[in-house]
């Protein structure tokens, strides 16, 4: 130390005037200063508080107390000095002490006092002294030596302090470091001097090591808060339990080398193992320790204690077991022995002076007074386990097949291995054994894991054996960053073990994770730097488990072991139930063997993961022992107190379903009935078979598609139908899911399928009912759409849970059949299909009146007749929107409300009519048309011919009905199309219109309307379209009567669209012959023509009839009636004058007919109110009679 | 409001309290210094500051460098915190010493052997207390190791 240093020592004034010379008078600006301040003063640093109080006020308010203590300090310091020949007396003085205290550790002892004795010899000060690691066996009185060591090293007066400050570094988290870690180090450095040991190196938190490595290598750290801990003149101590197999002198075990982080290592100048005890020296312990205890006892509570001989050998086995040592003998001498005797004695149990003699029988630590015993304490031997009782464990898991499997395979690779080491070759080196497990939760993943990691440390493979369960939150970090070191610190902690990484696909949900990613790489890493240490099993859903082993291009190779676990079958199941039971002191009923396995199997349900498995499992005998409880509280009498019957589990005798009743109920539906009946027979021919011992497989494919109109009760069937496929056994839960396109289809790119798997997967046990099928396919759209995606989505299911799965589609019948067309896979998975007729007009009457008895109602008597015609005549083949079920409840709840009206108000009800429903209700007594139509064609002038057809046509078809009704054979329908020749104006339209009404009042068609169209109404614009806008007109007409004007025109060559409408209308006459009158107007030689263009054509239009044009008689006659309502009369001259006229036109191509008539009457009309005008005063006369200058006039006009 | 409030503080400290403590303490131990020679050189007692004097002015002076808003003049002159310290030890001791002075001259309790030997330890104790302070917390970069 220079002049210039003391000089200011003992002038402090002049480090004033230094520093007014370096930095002047006036303080700089606090930031920069305090950096120019921290150059001049680096021990000032630590007072650096921003709160503007000057940098060198040091943070201990008593001055004085410090120096005071600093010179106490020195002083100790001075105390200590000793000469070499003083040192070395008294470290052999300490050395023969402690060799007395602690047994067989004297190279242990050596080392550690010459580590000490280094520092007193190099008398170095303001330095670390030493750096000494502690590791050997647990309980080999490492930290004892030490403690004695330092007291005795006080004693002689070498040190100032006997204390060991003792820092545990495990219990420091990520929160504690500034706060705890820092104030525990510079408490535990407060005294200038000592010995501070560190224990639980290994499991310290990063950080925490990362200021001890400074502490080591440094002798002092610094915190970010500016607290300085300063290690200079202590010992620092390392302590770690490292099991050592055999003694070891001179050099560092690797076993103790890898438990230390690198860091601290390097820093370690000396260090002293402890050798692992033979069984005689902690026998030798043990006694020394028992008997030091028994004589306290004695002292104490005055108990005699002794001790049989074999107290001793029996308990030094249990303890060499634990690898403990010292630790095990402490506890048990003081806890249990000490503590326990204590407690005897306190109790008053023993007494003052009893003797009490120690014994060791079986497991049991026992103190013996006269014949009495009491238990001290269970001590079972805790052996290693040997791996045969392992596979034996393994083994007696239930199912799992593929899993032992495996191990054994791994089992005998690791033999093989050995005994090529034997032999002499090389080995294969250390494998990977990463593992993968999948399968549906339940299925025993964490089980296997767990006994996986036993095997594993019994074959040797693994050092410790401890499973480490993680899930994503346990990798995950909060914050960027974060991720890596936890995941570290997982794969840290399962070092030696198997790290089991559950859910293991939700570290990467998506691709937008980069917390997931970064605990992958890690784990990848991870896996990769402790590929002999650590074993990673990943578990998690199968499906979910290969998309997740794809996110890593690492992943899948570096696990050579992807394990399925398969879903137990029934049998398992049964047989783990069989074992819990047990496990719980309860039988189950010998005799539900079968039920149960029933029961399972109507549980799980392949592609659902929601069974549970072995979890459903035990949740259902939980659920049977409560329910037993309850049987059990309600019984009477003697009481099976561990039998589980099949009331417990749920299971009553099934009911056995009988179809006929439950046929009962459903009107018509014929061939539906007939196929369920025929399965029913399937399943009733299985069982014979079953009974005679021969084994069919009895799954098939029962998808079916319902076609029908709609009302024709598709839905009901569906759903009766999963209701007998469940009870006959061939669903497992038999409900019913009913969706339509919207339920399967999406809004969005990509998410049908999602949607629709979702659908399936929500309908797998049961029936999948989709409505309207045929509209999943779109027309017109490129690539076929969304509705395709969900059709190519639904066959892949469908042939996924063909087992598991009815699929019904509905739909109408063409629709559905070009539907079935659209994808040619599904034609052939649905093999059965069902036609559902429409209700013939007595089943509609026999579910009006089943309807309204379920309402509460009755039909009066003379009711069915009357709504059977009534159906009769609505219900029109082909016509999709007559409704069938439908109409027949719309047309029951009109004739409740009618009801309701009459009965309010009426008086003088009587109450059997309350619920009475007449036929007025139904509003089907003025259904009886009273004008006749035949007088309407007589009314009509002319025609004879067509006249005469008709008449005819009517009279045969009123034979026929009577024959009909006479019961003779009917004739059948006969052909009613017709041809309607005839110039325009001819009254075809009218013949038409009345023909219709005939025709109905004769009951030949159900309606009387008649559907007038032409070309334009039936040709389409476009290719293709044609055909549909005919069906189109021609379904409207169903029921009536088609009649086409001008049908020549639909007659074109070969590309034209009028010959795809005749072809349709050809086509669909015959469909509906008996629902369908066509009528074919047009000219004569056109019509001809087109008649002849087809060679079907004339063959279906039988009847032809020619209109011929009008006489002029008949004009004139035609020409009075369109005048006479109109209020006009004609005058004699004026009929003549319109007879002249309409002689003139005669015979012309364009003469009009009719039309002329009616327009020459509509010119005189306007040509008399023209003459009119002029007259001042008309006589009524004059305004009505229409005279023959009007019709002259008119004729030129009309012309 | 609170600003204004420390404000007006810091300018009442600064105006009232703050000069009249800084010109006894810094002048303090020079005037007590005399005072001891004094009492040596003619045998008759001179009053003292007294300590319940001094630890009032201690007070103040630590109240000014306690406080944020009373701290601006070491803010301003860094190097008067120390200066004052080293005024403020010299003072008490100087008032120690002449109460030893005192108990000679004054009351005759004990010699004047005794009064100057515990005059001047007691001045050397503070001289090294002050060595060490600034040996250990130095604030010459010639200090520095």
């Amino acid at each position: 130390m220079g002049f210039q240093r003391w000089l200011r020592i003992l002038l402090p004034e002049l480090q004033l005037v230094d520093y007014v010379q370096a930095k002047g008078f006036r303080g700089k600006k606090q930031r920069m200063g305090g950096q120019a301040q921290a150059m001049v003063h680096p021990g000032a640093l630590r007072t650096e508080s921003v709160g503007g109080s000057p940098q060198h006020v040091p943070h201990s308010a008593g001055g004085v107390g410090e120096v005071v203590k600093d010179a106490k300090y020195g002083m100790k310091q001075m105390g200590l000095n000793r000469s070499n020949e003083e040192l070395d007396t008294i470290f052999a003085e300490i050395k023969k002490d402690l060799n007395s205290k602690i047994l067989r550790q004297e190279a242990f002892i050596d080392e550690l006092l010459v580590s000490y004795k280094k520092a007193f010899f190099k008398r170095e000060k303001g330095k670390v002294q030493n750096t000494i690691l502690l590791a050997g066996p647990a309980g080999t009185g490492k930290y004892t030596t030490l403690q004695l060591l330092v007291d005795q090293l006080y004693k002689k007066k070498l040190v100032p302090y006997k204390r060991v400050a003792t820092i545990d570094l495990r219990n420091y988290t990520e929160e504690d470091i500034h706060s705890n870690f820092v104030l525990d180090c510079s408490a535990a450095f407060e005294y200038g001097i000592g010995t501070v040991c560190f224990i639980g190196l290994e499991k310290a938190n990063a950080e925490v090591l990362k200021f001890v490595s400074r502490l080591v290598q440094q002798g002092y750290f610094r915190t970010s808060n500016s607290l300085m801990v300063d290690a200079s003149n202590y010992f620092l101590v390392f302590y770690s339990d490292v099991d050592l197999k055999a003694e070891v002198h001179g050099q560092l075990p690797v076993e103790v080398a890898n438990k230390i982080p690198a860091p601290i290592l390097k820093g370690i100048q000396s260090y002293a193992i402890s050798a692992p005890l033979m069984p005689a020296d902690v026998e030798a312990i043990l006694r020394g320790k028992l008997q030091t205890a028994a004589r306290r006892l004695e002292s104490q509570t005055q108990l005699n204690v002794s001790f049989e001989p074999d107290v001793f050998t029996g308990l030094v086995e249990r303890i060499m077991v634990t690898k403990k040592y010292g630790e095990a003998i402490e506890s048990l001498v003081e806890k249990d022995f000490y503590q326990g005797l204590v407690d005897l004695r306190s109790r008053g149990t023993l007494l003052a002076g009893d003797f009490v003699q120690i014994q060791l029988q079986q497991d049991d630590l026992l103190a013996a007074k006269g014949q009495q015993s009491f238990l001290l304490k269970s001590i079972p031997m805790v052996e290693e386990e040997k791996i045969e009782d392992l596979l034996e464990e393994l083994d007696r898991l239930t199912g799992l097949h593929s899993v032992k499997r495996a191990i054994h395979e791994l089992l005998e690779t690791v033999k093989a291995e050995k005994m090529r080491q034997e032999a002499g070759y090389k080995t294969a080196g250390k494998m990977a054994i990463h593992m993968v497990f999948t399968g549906n939760p339940g299925t025993g993943k964490t089980t296997v894991a767990r006994l996986v990691s036993r095997i594993l440390k019994a074959m040797g493979l693994l050092s410790q054996g401890q499973l480490v369960e993680a899930a994503r939150q346990d990798l995950v970090g909060e914050y960027l960053g974060s991720t890596a070191p936890k995941t570290n610190a997982a794969i840290e902690r399962s070092l030696g073990g198997v790290l089991f990484i559950d859910e293991a696909y939700a570290l990467s949900r998506d691709k937008q994770d980069p917390f997931g990613m970064e605990a992958i790489d890690t784990l990848v890493k991870g896996m990769e730097d402790h590929r002999d240490n650590l074993v990673l099993v990943l578990a998690g859903y199968t499906n979910e488990m290969e998309d997740f082993l794809r996110t890593n291009p690492g992943l899948q190779s570096r696990f050579p072991y992807i394990i399925e676990f398969p879903d137990y079958t029934s049998e398992e199941m049964y047989e783990i139930l069989e074992g819990m039971a047990k496990a719980k002191d309860f039988t189950i009923d010998r005799g539900i063997k079968e039920q149960l396995l029933e029961l399972f199997d109507s549980k799980q349900i392949s592609g659902r993961n929601d069974a549970g498995n072995g979890r459903l499992v035990r949740n259902m005998l939980e659920d049977a022992i409560r329910k037993q409880a309850v049987r059990l509280n309600q019984e009477t009498g003697a009481k099976d107190y561990k039998l589980i019957t099949a009331g417990d589990f749920g299971i009553a005798e099934r009911p056995q379903f009988e179809l006929e009743p439950a046929f009962e109920n459903i009107i018509g539906l014929d061939n539906v009935k007939d196929f369920i009946r025929s399965l029913e027979k399937q399943i009733r021919a299985n069982e014979k078979r079953k009974k005679a011992g021969v084994l069919t497989e009895q799954s098939q494919t029962l998808n079916i598609v319902f076609s029908g109109n709609p009302g024709t009760g598709k839905t009901t069937m569906a759903r009766m139908l999963a209701e007998m496929l469940k009870s006959m056994g061939l669903l497992k839960r038999g409900h019913l899911i009913e969706v339509d396109r919207s339920n399967l289809v999406a809004e969005y790119m990509g998410q049908t399928a999602v949607k629709t798997t979702e659908v399936v997967q929500s309908a797998l046990g049961g029936v999948l009912f989709i409505d309207e099928a045929y509209s999943l396919v779109e027309e017109g759209v490129q690539g076929g759409g969304f509705g395709k995606e969900a059709i190519d989505t639904l066959v892949r299911l469908i042939e996924n849970h063909r087992n598991d799965l009815v699929v019904i589609l509905a739909g109408y019948t063409d629709e559905m059949e070009k539907f079935l067309r659209s994808n040619p896979g599904l034609g052939s998975r649905f093999p059965l299909k069902i036609e559902f007729p429409d209700y013939t007009a007595e089943q509609l009457t026999m579910i009006t009146v089943i309807q309204a008895k379920a309402k509460g109602f009755n039909l009066n008597v003379d009711v069915q007749q009357a709504l059977t015609q009534f159906y009769e005549k609505k219900q029109i083949p082909g016509k999709n929107d007559s409704g069938n079920g439908r109409l027949v409840r719309n047309t029951l709840e009109s004739a409740i409300r009618n009801q309701a009206v009459r009965i309010v108000e009426a008086e003088n009800v009587s109450p059997e009519e309350l619920n009475l429903l007449t036929i007025n209700d139904f509003g089907l007594l003025d259904n009886q048309p009273k004008v006749n139509a035949l007088k309407e064609l007589d009314a009509i002038i002319g025609l004879d011919e067509v006249k005469t057809f008709v008449r005819s046509l009517s009279a045969q078809i009123e034979v026929a009905n009577k024959r009909k009704a006479m019961g003779l054979p009917d004739m059948g329908a006969q052909s009613l199309h017709m041809v309607f020749k005839g110039n325009p104006g001819t009254g075809k339209t009218t013949i038409a219109r009345i023909l219709a009404r005939m025709l109905k009042e004769l009951g030949v068609i159900k309606l009387d309307h008649i559907v007038e169209t032409d070309r334009s109404g039936l040709v389409a614009g476009y290719v293709g379209q044609t055909a549909l806008k005919t069906r189109e007109v021609l379904e409207k007409a169903l029921g009536g009567i088609l009649f086409i004007d001008e049908a020549y025109a639909l007659m074109g060559d070969g590309q034209d669209f009028g010959q795809e409408a005749i072809d349709t209308v050809v086509k669909l006459m015959d469909d509906h012959r008996e629902n369908l009158i066509v009528i074919l107007a047009g000219y004569e030689e056109d019509m001809e023509q087109l008649l002849d263009s087809n060679a079907g054509l004339r063959s279906r239009f039988p009847n032809v009839i020619t209109f011929p044009d009008y006489s002029v008689d008949e004009l004139v006659e035609i020409s009075i009636r369109i005048l006479k309502p109109k209020g006009y009369e004609l005058s004699p001259d004026g009929a003549e004058a319109l007879r002249g006229i309409c002689a003139r036109v005669e015979g012309g191509a364009s003469s009009g007919n009719g039309r002329l008539a009616r327009n020459i009457c509509e010119a005189a009309i306007r040509q008399h109110a023209l003459r009119l005008s002029e007259i001042d005063q008309p006589t009524i006369e004059d305004l009505t009679v229409l005279k023959r200058e009007d019709f002259l006039q008119a004729g030129g006009v009309a012309r | 409001m609170k600003k204004i409030i420390k404000f007006v503080w810091a300018l009442f400290f600064y105006i009232f309290l703050f000069p009249v403590t800084i010109l006894v303490i810094v002048f303090g131990p020079l005037m007590t210094f005399t005072d001891l020679l004094d009492v040596y050189k003619l045998g008759a007692p001179r009053l003292g500051m007294g300590l319940g004097v001094i630890a009032f002015l201690g007070f103040i002076l630590f109240l000014s460098m306690k406080y944020h808003s009373l701290s601006w003049i070491y803010r301003k002159f860094p190097v008067l915190l120390p200066f004052f310290q080293m005024c403020f030890v010299s003072f008490i001791v100087m008032d120690l010493s002449l109460t030893f002075a005192n108990l000679w001259a004054d009351r005759m309790i004990i010699g004047k052997t005794a009064a100057i030997g515990l005059s001047v330890l007691t001045i050397l104790v503070g001289r090294a207390f002050l060595s060490y302070w600034y040996y250990k917390y130095p604030i010459s970069y010639k200090m520095v190791r």
